[in-house]
């Protein structure tokens, strides 16, 4: 009976350690800064990421901009629920990793200057670009450009 | 107590009791002894049919007259001779007047109360159609209520006595033909076996009857209805009476039978089947839905739609504890605006539980202490909890919500996975009466997930 409850319990603990293996740490929803467009910019060496909640990185690699961008806010920078992507400059070669980091179903289009980003939502929610990350992906394609004045804006092919 | 019948030895085992009463009078010439035990015997009831006879009796020796009682010249329902002074005793305590005849012998004639409580509807498993006769807590009410559910002869009743210092008179019932002999020996096997010095309180006898409490889910199935008895002896069931208890024992017993509910017969095989399956997945809402929301919301944001995630983020945005707090914080208050309802007058406790369930709840997302997706997912598991037809599975499944939801807030969807998982192992390895708990999933098992329909139905 003995040896019996100590296998429970060795079995108990040796479950307890291999759950407190997993990767993912646990980040409590509420903590989360929900982000829903995102403006990517590359000039020549440097990646500036910002996002429509005023957080903002950069970073010579599009991963150290991201890590400095989640470290600029004190809450959790929440990129998964980003559904609208604006891309300036040259970021064709970070493509793949853009693939992984933001959901199939965001819209993507290039932009020019330095949009309000939350305005930017509001058009692209009323009038969506005609491409999504995932049909880039899948398809390729020319890219819309969305452009934004006085607080009027316009999609071009 | 193998001392010999005389008048010392009975008045000895009852000398610390006051409500007993002994009696000498005259039978023919002879000297005969009366004993009763006041408040279990009809005065009336004896004047007449033990007294009154007894006294008219003519002289004859005490041997001719202890034979002319048990034959028939003391006109009672029933007169048994007393084989010793434990027989005697025991027909003393169960409403008997024993009369002496010394030197010869003692007959015991039936002189019961017959103030008892009145038969009413259920109070727990309320019914719309069912028939309205429960159990009430004398025995031989309750067999004569099964007997009129089910006029056969085949219906068996074994009558024992369980508990040395009780002496409760238990009654194992069962349908020849249709249940397995098996499954009454072990029963009569079980009650036998049992060393036990009461055998009161349902919790008694559910502990010692399945003889494993080892788990929160229940091994036998209680009901206080006569007609979901009786629908489960015709299932093959082995049924248990226990004198003093509102309410039959119904074994073996499992998954499928717990979630199924006489109701269900009640209704056309279609409105019955979708109230099954719904019972189903009210199972699986009540047990998971607090322990997925944790996991999503600690670990899986992703897997949440986007409207939804934000509204969960917009909610949460002043409420100071996490997902898992909020989530721990309301089943506890959960159960505890349960248990306070339980102990309360039934009006109280319905104010109890509005007044804690609808004011406190919605002041505390006003207050942002908690947000309103944590309340509501609480509230609907706890509503699905009360869909089970069965109150042991139903608190047996409120535990392991707590259990779920830790789980999903230490390791996520992976943590109640293996949550699942163990919870599957524990009951493959539970057993009523020796059968398999989760019999219905075996091969050729039951699930009675939909409701057959009947031949009467089908237009036979």
């Amino acid at each position: 009976m003995k040896g019996k409850t100590l296998g429970i319990l060795l079995a108990l603990v040796l479950g307890a350690w291999i759950l407190s293996r997993l990767p993912n740490p646990a980040v409590d929803v509420g903590r989360l800064e929900p982000v829903e467009v995102v403006q990517l910019t590359v000039t020549g060496d440097e990646i500036l990421i910002r996002t429509d909640t005023g957080a903002w990185g950069a970073g010579s690699v599009l991963a150290d901009a991201v890590e400095a961008l989640k470290r600029a806010d004190d809450r959790e920078v929440f990129l998964e629920t980003a559904d609208k992507l604006l891309l300036q400059g040259d970021p064709e070669k970070y493509l793949p990793e853009l693939y992984e980091l933001f959901r199939p179903g965001s819209q993507i289009c290039r932009t020019v200057g330095e949009p309000d980003l939350e305005a930017a939502g509001r058009y692209l929610t009323i009038h969506p670009a005609s491409m999504t990350l995932g049909q880039l992906r899948a398809e390729g394609g020319r890219l819309q450009t969305l452009i934004l004045e006085e607080g009027r804006g316009i999609l071009v092919p | 107590m193998d001392k010999e019948l005389t008048d010392g030895a009975i008045r000895a085992v009852f000398a610390n009791a006051g409500d007993f009463v002994a009696r000498e009078m005259l039978c023919g010439s002879q000297q005969v002894y009366v004993y009763m035990i006041d408040g279990l015997i009809a005065g009336v009831t004896a004047s007449d049919l033990v007294f009154k006879p007894l006294s008219r009796m003519p002289e004859l020796p005490a041997e001719a007259l202890y034979r002319r009682a048990l034959t028939g010249s003391v006109y009672n329902n029933v007169a048994a001779d007393c084989q010793d002074l434990a027989d005697a005793v025991n027909k003393l305590v169960n409403g008997f007047c024993v009369v002496l005849f010394p030197g010869v012998g003692a007959v015991a004639f039936e002189t019961k109360t017959p103030e008892k409580r009145s038969i009413a509807p259920p109070e727990v498993e309320s019914t719309v159609k069912g028939p309205k006769d429960a159990f009430t807590e004398t025995m031989r009410t309750n067999t004569s209520l099964l007997r009129r559910h089910l006029r056969t002869e085949k219906l068996c009743l074994y009558q024992t006595t369980v508990g040395s210092a009780t002496r409760t008179n238990v009654t194992v019932a069962w349908i020849d033909g249709i249940t397995d002999p098996v499954l009454v020996q072990r029963m009569k096997a079980r009650l036998s076996e049992l060393e036990t010095e009461s055998f009161l309180s349902p919790a008694e006898v559910e502990e010692l009857v399945t003889g494993n409490r080892k788990t929160p889910f229940p091994l036998l199935q209680y009901t206080e209805r006569t007609d979901k008895f009786a629908r489960g002896l015709l299932s093959g069931r082995v049924g248990l009476l226990v004198d003093g208890l509102p309410l039959g024992y119904l074994l073996p017993v499992d998954l499928g039978y717990l979630m199924t509910s006489p109701e269900d017969l009640g209704m056309d095989y279609v409105s019955a089947s979708f109230i099954r399956v719904l019972r189903w997945g009210a199972m699986l809402l009540s047990l998971l839905l607090p322990a997925v929301y944790v996991a999503l919301a600690m670990f899986h944001q992703q897997m949440i739609p986007l409207p939804l995630l934000r509204a969960i983020i917009d909610s949460k945005a002043n409420v100071p504890f996490s997902a898992v707090g909020e989530v721990l914080g309301l089943l506890l208050a959960f159960e505890l605006l349960q248990e306070a309802g339980l102990h309360l007058p039934r009006s109280v406790g319905q104010s109890v539980s509005i007044i804690g369930g609808i004011v406190v709840g919605t002041a505390a997302v006003e207050a942002s202490l908690i947000s309103p997706a944590a309340l509501i997912v609480v509230s609907l598991a706890g509503i699905s909890g009360f869909a089970m037809p069965n109150r042991d599975l139903a608190e047996a499944l409120r535990l392991f919500r707590f259990v779920f939801a830790l789980l999903g807030a230490y390791a996520g969807l992976f943590g109640v996975t293996v949550g699942v998982i163990g919870l599957v192992i524990h009951l493959s390895a539970l057993e009523s009466l020796g059968e398999g708990y989760l019999n219905p999933f075996s091969r050729g098992g039951k699930l009675g997930l939909l409701r057959k329909r009947s031949g009467k139905e089908k237009g036979c």
